[in-house]
């Protein structure tokens, strides 16, 4: 492998192909620590909030949340949004990045992807669920409606949303699959006893061949140039949900490209929380390493700025349209009931990712942890915003109304936390957290003994 | 039914090692069964003239079929079987709106008809026993394997070849093997 005199190393500490598969394997093979059962157990706890909540939803009906006739789409919106949102930079990373050629997404795509996969289980409960009468829910299939003559309606951005979020969610369930079978033949081949049967099972027979190598590589390449257009569809067309509409602050043409950018900067500001804190907990400070942090920051300050020029396009445009209710609803967005929501979202979106431009705020990983988790409570607000704001003060004065969320809307919001941590706990213990073959193959080689490399 | 069959095979710990034992094997006449590496070594499928892998076509095939499964599902169901009555326009082939649904299913079918092919060309099934030589061929060993049943195999010559490009051994094994 050649070494750049200039380019920092991908991985630090002068580990050998051993020490990597000895690191990363040994959370497996050992017994779950302290901080993973206390971790594991508050997870839990507020999975089981969250499952209780849903329950609850689905005896009583919707009338338990605090939506009514005029904002008939509140948190749960909110909260599909920001959960697709942050999935998006899972994909990024392992697709985007690998055509980009961008190395040093080895060390950081395989937790990236589970990431996303666990995002999209979270999104997904909130639509699902939204139906009310969810044992109805196969009708979003193209099936004849009640099984009569009528059929879905493909003309609506609902309906392909239903296509995209389950494309998107299968794509990249076997994109993360695909990629975890070579390591799972590592943690397979030192495994003893029942272990060693189930990743056997998992580890599909895969030898290392190189057959199978080459036909691995083309298979990931060619995944990972459909997962692209793939992942900046998905939000693409969640935005078109709002897009289509006629709904002041939702009918614009910028929503898609403002989505999509607004979507890798969460997904990187999520990616960036779960991996400084698992980096510490693992001490994999050697695998994502500063280098890679900074790579994420950077990423963070570029959408984050795209995300700032969308909301001053928008307010330009509003004004600019001449359309009164454009305007107004705007103006309502800043000074209105939810002039909170718009200033927290100004401040966590646009203001403070700016801190990136200096390197000590980028490479310091206490403060980055800071930072990130400003970016997710921002793309929270910003969705709520734009959802809220726009409906609540409708064409017809004489409906305006106000939002606040119950008690079971807040319960099932905090039990996808506990969902997705839950997940993510099981990943991180059972599951190799550092693609291991992937690194190995961008480390440099192991000092070899007076032998001299024969050109090809 | 498989039979045990007989192996011989270099152990390697520096991909460029098993690389040039690869080069220096295809100049002589014996052939390469196979390697076994813990990541993809660059090159050697390569030096090994292994063909390059057809999946591709697969992949665009899968699409294609997916693409023409999109058009005929929103086309059957929203203009033949129950056309769309929009404003009373005509109902006809929408091709703006089946845009995303035709994209999706072309991405998903490409995605799961290549995977799955993958899956099936390479052995690699749920179930399937794996054939492991070295344990260590998955964490920090290289291995170079070839077939002794091979009539233009000459041991000697390999074992000499392996051994000068940094083998740091060589072993022969018999056992049942789906080795191809």
């Amino acid at each position: 492998m050649y070494e750049s005199p200039i380019r920092e190393p991908l991985v630090t500490g002068g580990k050998t192909y051993h020490n990597i598969t000895d690191d990363i394997c040994r959370p497996i093979e050992n017994k779950p620590s302290t901080q993973w059962r206390v971790g594991f157990t508050i997870s839990a706890i507020l999975a089981a909030i969250g499952v209780y909540s849903i329950a609850y939803t689905s005896f009583k009906g919707i009338g338990v949340w605090g939506i009514n006739k005029t904002v008939g789409w509140a948190w749960d919106i909110t909260n599909f949004v920001w959960w697709i949102g942050i999935g998006h930079a899972g994909t990024l990373i392992s697709a985007i990045l690998l055509l980009f050629r961008q190395k040093w997404r080895t060390g950081v795509n395989r937790s990236a992807e589970a990431m996303t996969i666990f995002a999209v289980v979270c999104a997904g409960l909130f639509p699902i669920f939204h139906m009310g009468r969810v044992w109805l829910a196969y009708f979003v299939l193209p099936l004849p409606n009640a099984f009569g003559s009528l059929w879905v309606n493909f003309n609506s951005p609902l309906l392909w949303d239903v296509f995209a979020i389950s494309t998107y969610f299968s794509v990249s369930l076997l994109f993360w699959y695909i990629g975890l079978i070579p390591d799972i033949a590592t943690v397979r081949d030192r495994a003893t006893g029942k272990a060693r049967k189930v990743y056997a099972f998992l580890a599909v027979g895969w030898n290392g061949s190189t057959r199978n190598w080459a036909r691995y590589e083309l298979v990931c390449l060619i995944l990972a140039g459909i997962s692209t257009p793939l992942v900046l569809s998905v939000h693409t067309i969640v935005s078109m949900d709002f897009a289509t509409s006629v709904v002041p602050g939702w009918h614009t043409t910028i929503f898609p490209p403002y989505f999509v950018a607004g979507a890798i900067f969460s997904g990187f500001g999520m990616v960036l929380t779960l991996l400084l804190v698992a980096r510490k907990v693992m001490n994999y400070e050697n695998y994502i390493t500063i280098g890679h942090i900074e790579a994420m920051c950077k990423v963070i300050m570029l959408t984050g700025s795209m995300v700032g020029l969308a909301y001053i396009t928008e307010f330009f445009v509003a004004w600019y349209s001449g359309v009164q209710y454009e305007q107004y609803a705007f103006l309502n967005r800043m000074t209105g009931p939810y002039w909170w929501a718009y200033w927290s979202m100004m401040t966590c979106n646009v203001i403070a990712p700016q801190v990136f431009w200096n390197k000590w705020a980028r490479t310091t990983p206490w403060f980055v942890f800071l930072i990130a988790a400003v970016v997710n409570v921002g793309m929270w607000f910003e969705r709520f915003v734009i959802i809220v704001t726009s409906l609540h003060r409708d064409y017809l004065p004489s409906s305006w109304i106000d939002y606040s969320p119950t008690i079971t809307e807040i319960g099932i919001y905090a039990g996808t936390f506990g969902i997705f941590f839950t997940l993510y706990f099981l990943f991180s213990k059972y599951l190799p957290v550092i693609a291991i073959s992937e690194v190995k193959s961008v480390m440099p080689a192991p000092e070899r003994h007076n032998k001299e490399v024969v050109a090809h | 039914m498989r039979k045990n069959r007989k192996f011989i095979y270099g152990v390697f710990n520096h991909p460029d090692d098993i690389l040039n034992a690869a080069y220096a094997v295809r100049s002589t006449r014996n052939q390469i069964l196979d390697c076994f590496t813990p990541f993809a070594v660059h090159g050697l499928d390569r030096a090994m003239n292994v063909k390059r892998s057809r999946l591709g076509i697969v992949a665009f095939c899968m699409g294609l079929t997916g693409f023409l499964l999109a058009v005929s599902l929103q086309y059957y169901t929203n203009v033949f079987d129950w056309p769309m009555n929009i404003g009373g326009k005509p109902a006809q082939l929408a091709v703006p709106t089946f845009v995303p649904v035709c994209f999706e299913l072309t991405v998903l079918c490409t995605a799961y008809g290549m995977g799955i092919t993958f899956f099936l060309r390479a052995r690699t099934i749920f179930g399937v026993r794996e054939t492991v030589l070295e344990a260590r061929q998955s964490d920090d060993h290289f291995i170079m394997c070839f077939d002794m049943e091979n009539k233009h195999l000459n041991i000697d010559e390999v074992t000499n070849l392996m051994k000068q490009n940094g083998a740091l051994d060589v072993k022969q094994v018999e056992m049942m093997a789906g080795v191809k």
